[in-house]
């Protein structure tokens, strides 16, 4: 049951997620008819799943506001930011009900506001929809029912008596029982029944609302027709069985004439507009389809995913040793078969990965929550704008980004966006701007936040850096490094929050989550005109494109989305000089020799690899002995014994069973600077 | 009183969310993990409603219906059978079966819901 209610709880967050997203775009569409027709549908699946799994509470609440969206989405309501205000409140109030926190209080309250917002702003049609729901109950439809239950029909634990009273309690009837040889009672009493039941009705009740009547019932053993009183059109069928029943002693148009007449006259029916009813049954139709649309989504644990990627792994390492041994063989047949499988591997893999993306969508949707109560809290207007929604990014990645963006988001509307007053006074808009943009970059996502804020105040960084001996009084450090100063652990104090406008608040912890997913962090900022963060997030986890070099015996691999470029230089005009820098594209780099790094002897080789790593356009190069080639690695974590180190940030188990380092490049890049 | 319902499935989470729904709904659950051991429920006491899946270990559903409609007291209850199976011709044999109806799995809550309450009513 536990995983029942995991699955369940998982399943419900998702769902309330997209409520709150839909919530905040209703609030900005008011009349957008299918995010009405979301909330109402995500409404309706709560309302039917949470009791199935023991939360009567959610259930309830829930039906309160699908009523509520129901009549929204009929028109019959008009949706206002005080239903929106309660609906999202009822959302948060469902994740502490599933929490199994909630008391039932809240849930009453909840529904007394909604009660009393949803009559504030309806009354006028409040009172006219209660009218018309009456005028579509008005009895207008005419059946005549045959119902021949089946001889054992008790043996199936039913009782006839029961279906023809609930008839009976659905209109108007005239009933004629045929009992045949044996009165019902006693038919009753010996538990065989062989009674025909002749049942018109007169009903507001549509043709399968009469048929859920039977719902235990075969097909054969109740007929149903639709009569009209003016023509009366008989059915050839009805027709026959109604001879058959009377032994043509009675002609049918005739029997059927008497007892119509035994129905009370219509009242003056009112007639309802036409398109009303076919409208709402359009409604349901597309309702209908497109939650067949979301039904064919499947969830999976992220544990089964994470076991599914570790077998993939295991089948590209495998693949790999295959074909190295094949090789020596010089079988064609074996390596027209082993490059198949090589093939269908990397399908494999990639559908695999495929499996754990995640639209980065679902995450910002979050947020607007957030953006929306913060501003509102702060009493600043915020325009809200999100790009690049369907970029799809692992859902490990997603999550472990979520707080560094949370905070990034915070401090945005909190330290960056200036007051109205101010901005008016510097000449910008009232509201702020917060735009929050995803896009592909190679095998990177590229996430950034950015505001058009009052900027980071240089001078104070500089202030607290001379202040924490980050530099000295009078020094020459350009902005980009003391922008690096701010994400350094202890660069936070509380002092500094209001002085960098609570730009140094966590953000070493940021940039530290980010790091342990292999993402980077980058700051750009102008006075007054405001500060943008950018991320670079790798799109999966666990198996990246590598490029294998060697240094000395040691197996290094370098993520290809880090590299710019790999040429040849000779050892002498690489290290024969003073300083440890090259020129790239006409501008100096830093130069590190991993040989140096590793401890290892300096190459005696006359010619070496360098490669140029791009982190954020800003660049270094490294040395190798030799570049051997491109490597899919799937990425393990390191054992216990290589816990202490900070160069590689994983290993990858090589087709020959060696073990290969992967190169930690943001690491280096700050090592190096900091040399 | 609380209306008191049966429930014979072995495959223990479509059992539990069964039993999760129908006392949700406010009904009293018995549970049997097949045939064999349903049977002890049909002591004399009473019973409103039986909802039992077909294929089952040791006793399989129809043969529980047989168990059930030999007894005097269990009769005419109503029953109510799972099964992944659709074919008509299955459908009908279990008429025969004398059940009250056949419930596909998986089913929909609010229909499953729907169909208890009805039979109940």
């Amino acid at each position: 049951m536990d995983d029942i209610v995991k699955g369940f709880i998982e399943e419900v967050k998702e769902l309330l997620l997209q409520l709150e997203d839909d919530l905040i775009t209703l609030e900005n569409n008011p009349g957008n008819p299918e995010i009405v027709n979301n909330i109402f549908r995500v409404m309706h699946t709560l309302k039917g799943s949470a009791g199935m799994v023991g939360y009567k509470n959610i259930q309830d609440l829930t039906h309160e506001f699908e009523n509520t969206y129901e009549q929204i989405r009929e028109g019959k309501l008009q949706v206002n930011s005080d239903i929106i205000d309660i609906t999202l409140k009822a959302k948060d109030l469902i994740l502490v009900m599933l929490a199994g926190e909630a008391d039932d209080s809240a849930a009453e309250r909840l529904i007394q506001l909604l009660a009393d917002k949803a009559a504030v702003t309806g009354k006028s049609n409040i009172k006219r929809v209660s009218g018309t729901s009456t005028q579509l109950r008005v009895s207008n439809h005419l059946y005549v029912i045959l119902f021949s239950p089946d001889k054992g029909i008790f043996e199936r634990g039913l009782n006839p008596d029961k279906t023809v009273d609930e008839l009976k309690a659905s209109g108007e009837t005239h009933v004629i029982l045929h009992e045949k040889k044996k009165s019902w009672e006693k038919q009753k009493a010996e538990k065989i029944c062989a009674t025909v039941w002749e049942v018109y009705l007169k009903t507001s009740l549509a043709m399968t609302e009469v048929e859920d009547i039977f719902l235990f019932y075969d097909k054969d053993e109740y007929s149903i027709f639709e009569m009209s009183r003016e023509q009366l059109q008989i059915d050839p069928f009805l027709s026959e069985k109604l001879e058959s029943l009377y032994k043509h002693k009675i002609a049918p148009e005739q029997q059927l004439r008497d007892c119509i007449d035994q129905l009370p006259d219509d009242e003056p029916v009112q007639n309802l507009p036409a398109e009303q009813p076919d409208a709402s049954l359009a409604e349901l139709k597309s309702t209908d389809t497109s939650r067949i649309e979301t039904d064919s989504k499947v969830n999976v644990s992220s544990q089964k995913l994470d076991e599914l990627m570790n077998l993939v792994s295991e089948l590209v390492t495998i693949t790999g040793t295959v074909e190295v041994h094949a090789e020596k063989h010089n079988d064609l047949k074996l390596n027209n078969a082993l490059e198949n499988i090589a093939k269908l591997t990397k399908k494999f893999r990639d559908n695999a990965l495929d499996l754990r993306l995640v639209p980065i969508g679902t995450l910002l949707g979050k947020f607007k929550r957030q953006i929306r109560d913060l501003s509102r809290d702060l009493g600043k207007k915020v325009n809200m704008l999100i790009e690049g929604q369907d970029i799809e990014i692992d859902k490990t990645i997603l999550k472990s980004i979520e707080s560094p963006l949370q905070h990034i988001i915070r401090n945005s509307i909190d330290h960056g966006l200036e007051p109205k007053e101010e901005r008016l006074a510097k000449g910008k808009t009232p509201e702020g701007l917060l735009k929050i943009t995803a896009f592909y970059s190679g095998a990177s996502v590229i996430l950034s936040v950015q505001d058009d804020g009052r900027g980071i105040n240089m001078e104070r960084v500089k202030e607290c850096a001379i202040k924490k001996g980050y530099m000295e009084k009078g020094q020459d450090v350009n902005k980009e490094q003391l922008l690096t100063f701010i994400m350094e652990p202890g660069f936070t104090t509380s002092e500094n929050i209001s002085m960098v406008s609570g730009r140094g608040v966590g953000m070493d912890v940021v940039r530290k989550e980010l790091n342990s997913v292999g993402g980077s962090i980058e700051i750009f900022t102008e006075e007054n005109l405001g500060t943008t963060i950018t991320m670079k997030l790798p799109t999966t986890l666990t198996i990246i494109d590598t490029l294998m070099v060697n240094v000395d015996e040691t197996q290094i691999l370098i993520p290809v989305m880090d590299i710019e470029y790999c040429f040849k230089e000779t050892n002498e005009n690489l290290f024969k000089k003073d300083n440890r820098y090259i020129q790239y594209k006409n501008s100096p780099i830093p130069l590190v020799s991993l040989r140096e790094q590793f401890k290892y002897a300096p190459s005696e080789q006359n010619e070496l690899m360098v490669i140029v790593i791009n982190k954020f356009d800003r660049r270094y190069a490294i040395t190798a002995d030799q570049i051997i080639g491109e490597h899919q690695a799937v990425i393990k974590p390191l054992g216990d014994l290589f816990v202490n180190q900070p160069y590689f940030s994983g290993g990858s188990i090589m087709i020959d069973g060696k073990l290969a380092f992967i190169l930690d490049t943001n690491f280096l890049f700050n090592h190096i600077t900091k040399i | 009183m609380k209306k008191r319902i049966v429930v014979v499935e072995d495959f223990n989470t479509s059992r539990q969310i069964i039993k999760k729904t129908l006392e949700a709904m406010g009904y009293q659950v018995e549970e049997a993990i097949d045939g064999r051991e349903a049977t002890r429920f049909f002591d004399g006491s009473n019973i409103d409603l039986v909802i039992s899946d077909y294929n089952m270990p040791n006793m399989d559903g129809g043969a529980l219906v047989e168990y059930i409609r030999a007894k005097e007291k269990y009769k005419y209850i109503p029953i109510f059978m799972l099964s992944t199976e659709t074919s008509i011709d299955k459908q009908n044999r279990a008429r025969e079966a004398k059940i009250t109806a056949w419930i596909k799995k998986p089913f929909e809550v609010t229909e499953f819901k729907k169909l208890v309450e009805k039979v109940l009513a």
